[in-house]
């Protein structure tokens, strides 16, 4: 097959976009239009940085988030960055290139930003562990596979052009922004222990801790569980060499991940493995012949790997930039300089708004339907996600959206760059799955305190055990979502082909 | 296409480069390593941790307020 090619510096080229996705280096030519855009773009972004930085020095806090949002996008969108379609290939077609990428991404990523937390300087700080991370990740893994796109993954193809994966951020975002102020019938389903637990937190009175179902969850019960990692547990520090490396990459992450990697090898690649070595060389496979095909299954997912080596160096880079610049500003967090700047509207009680230091990607999207429903008339500050922690700052100035924009920004000009950049409309069937799988990953976000990222790529490289946990009942969810979808669409071609008037 | 890639890179890089140096500064007054970051920032190493401060902080407020 053969793509459209017009000429970009008078030199007409062609490829075959399976070669280019195998390769990646493949010289391939882009309309030129994409090569202006992806400038603009670019551009855009360069004079959004220059121009704020001369009108006050603290927005370069903002254009950090700014730049290493853009190469996370980058990032994704070269390697492919979806959790979705990982657990759904494997699942559904037997093929596990993506999950041993994103598993030997986790691996590199491990490696770099516990570099950094073993010099004392990183932003991350774990989260309460309890099985309440396995049951998000399962609500989390159906609706990523419903939606066709995780968390990032949609981020990453809205910035393709794909207009159900912006649906699905939508949808995400809205689920979000209602839920974690939803009481009323909700609170029916309160159990009296999180409701006299939430209570008894001392919030200030502005939160209305005693009314909503997330409020009393988090308070009530999240806060009260144990806060974990594989360092601590093996009695090191997180932020000594020994317990970063050691503790929280080598015994929280490389076991792990060698684990699952053996089993994927064993469950899905072993057996055509052998087959293909019994007609090449014929006889039984060997220890060694194994030992060469783990490795063949590890170097199949090239693209993916760099994409998750280059987002673990960017990340660790972030929590420098980010630590560096609270201490030359002498903040804790973004919301203080943000009142400084005069933008004191959605704050937090305690003068905070979402600012995670690292990559991270729900949180600011319930914040741009929060930030809107405040602004329709809805009080969205008395719950504890926004009112007490997050805030609801505008997203024009909302440090993490800057981030979230600018990562969709990166990928589009990689999309463009690649000739990958088309506007996809939604069909009517793909906007319901969308808006269905964006629900549930809504939800599931919010029971985890993060999604796919936030809650499992980031806490697990970290050494945080719920990061592992939520793995878990992601890919259990990913199993299910993926077996529902199976039993539809055949009942659904079962139902197209009985409507079919066969002449013979 | 490999040409704008590296150019559209470098500018990246030279933005993100510039973030890096912009908040380097504090890091070579304070030192790195041993957790000097938690040390630097007051004391404060975790979210579980400012959050017991700002309860700290209600509760004396109220408390006055009972008193008065």
């Amino acid at each position: 097959m053969i793509i459209a090619v017009s000429v970009a510096k008078g030199r007409a080229r062609i490829a075959d976009p399976k070669g280019k996705q195998e390769e990646g280096l493949m010289e391939i030519a882009v309309p030129k239009k994409n090569i202006i855009w992806a400038y603009t773009i670019v551009g855009g972004f360069g004079l959004i940085s220059v121009i704020t930085l001369a009108m006050h020095e603290y927005y370069i806090y903002l254009s950090a988030y700014l730049w290493f949002g853009f190469i996370y996008g980058m990032c994704l969108q070269y390697g492919r960055f979806c959790f979705a379609s990982a657990f759904r290939d494997l699942f559904a077609v037997g093929v596990p290139r993506m999950v041993v990428g994103i598993m030997i991404a986790t691996l590199l990523f491990a490696i770099t930003s516990n570099l950094v937390a073993a010099t004392g300087w990183s932003t991350f700080h774990a989260a309460p562990v309890s099985f309440h991370s396995a049951i998000a990740g399962l609500i989390f893994g159906i609706g990523m596979v419903f939606a066709g796109g995780c968390a990032s993954g949609s981020l990453y193809k809205t910035g393709e052009g794909n207009g159900t994966s912006f649906l699905v951020i939508l949808s995400i975002s809205v689920t979000q922004a209602l839920f974690v102020d939803w009481g009323g019938i909700l609170n029916r389903f309160v159990p009296a222990s999180w409701h006299e637990s939430a209570l008894q937190k001392g919030l200030p009175d502005s939160i209305n801790v005693g009314d909503g179902w997330v409020d009393q969850y988090l308070a009530g019960y999240v806060w009260n569980q144990p806060v974990k990692t594989y360092a601590r547990s093996l009695g090191m520090q997180d932020d000594t060499l020994t317990g970063a490396m050691l503790g929280n990459a080598f015994a929280g992450v490389f076991i792990p991940a060698v684990i699952i990697l053996t089993i994927v090898y064993i469950f899905w690649v072993r057996k055509n493995y052998v087959r293909k070595l019994k007609v090449e060389k014929g006889g039984d496979a060997t220890l060694r012949d194994h030992l060469a095909g783990f490795r063949d299954m590890v170097m199949a997912s090239k693209r993916t790997s760099i994409a998750g080596l280059f987002l673990g160096i960017a990340c660790g880079l972030q929590m420098f930039v980010i630590e560096g610049l609270r201490m030359k500003f002498g903040v804790k967090n973004a919301g203080t300089l943000l009142e400084r700047l005069g933008h004191d509207f959605g704050i937090s009680a305690k003068g905070t708004v979402f600012d995670p230091g690292y990559w991270y990607v729900t949180t600011q999207e319930a914040q741009w339907v929060g930030w809107v429903l405040q602004k329709l008339g809805m009080n969205n500050m008395d719950n504890i996600y926004f009112g007490w922690v997050n805030g609801i700052p505008s997203p024009a100035i909302n440090p993490a959206d800057w981030m979230s924009v600018a990562l969709i920004g990166g990928a589009a000009v990689m999309a463009l760059l690649h000739g990958e950049f088309k506007f996809k409309a939604p069909t009517r069937e793909l906007a319901f799955w969308a808006i269905l799988g964006g629900f549930f990953m809504g939800i599931g976000s919010r029971l985890a305190l993060g999604c796919n990222v936030g809650a499992f790529f980031v806490r697990t490289a970290m050494g945080d055990m719920s990061g592992w946990l939520f793995g878990l009942g992601m890919i259990g969810g990913a199993f299910i979502g993926v077996k529902i979808f199976n039993w539809y669409t055949e009942r659904q071609m079962a139902k197209e082909l009985a409507g079919l008037d066969f002449e013979l | 296409m490999k040409q704008h890639l590296f150019i559209i890179v470098t500018i990246v890089i030279g933005f993100s480069s510039f973030m890096l140096g912009y908040s380097l500064p504090p890091f070579l007054e304070v030192g790195f390593g041993g957790g000097a970051g938690a040390d630097m920032a007051g004391g404060v190493t975790g979210e579980a941790e400012l959050r017991q401060q700002f309860e700290e902080l209600y509760r004396d407020v109220e408390e006055q307020e009972r008193g008065q």
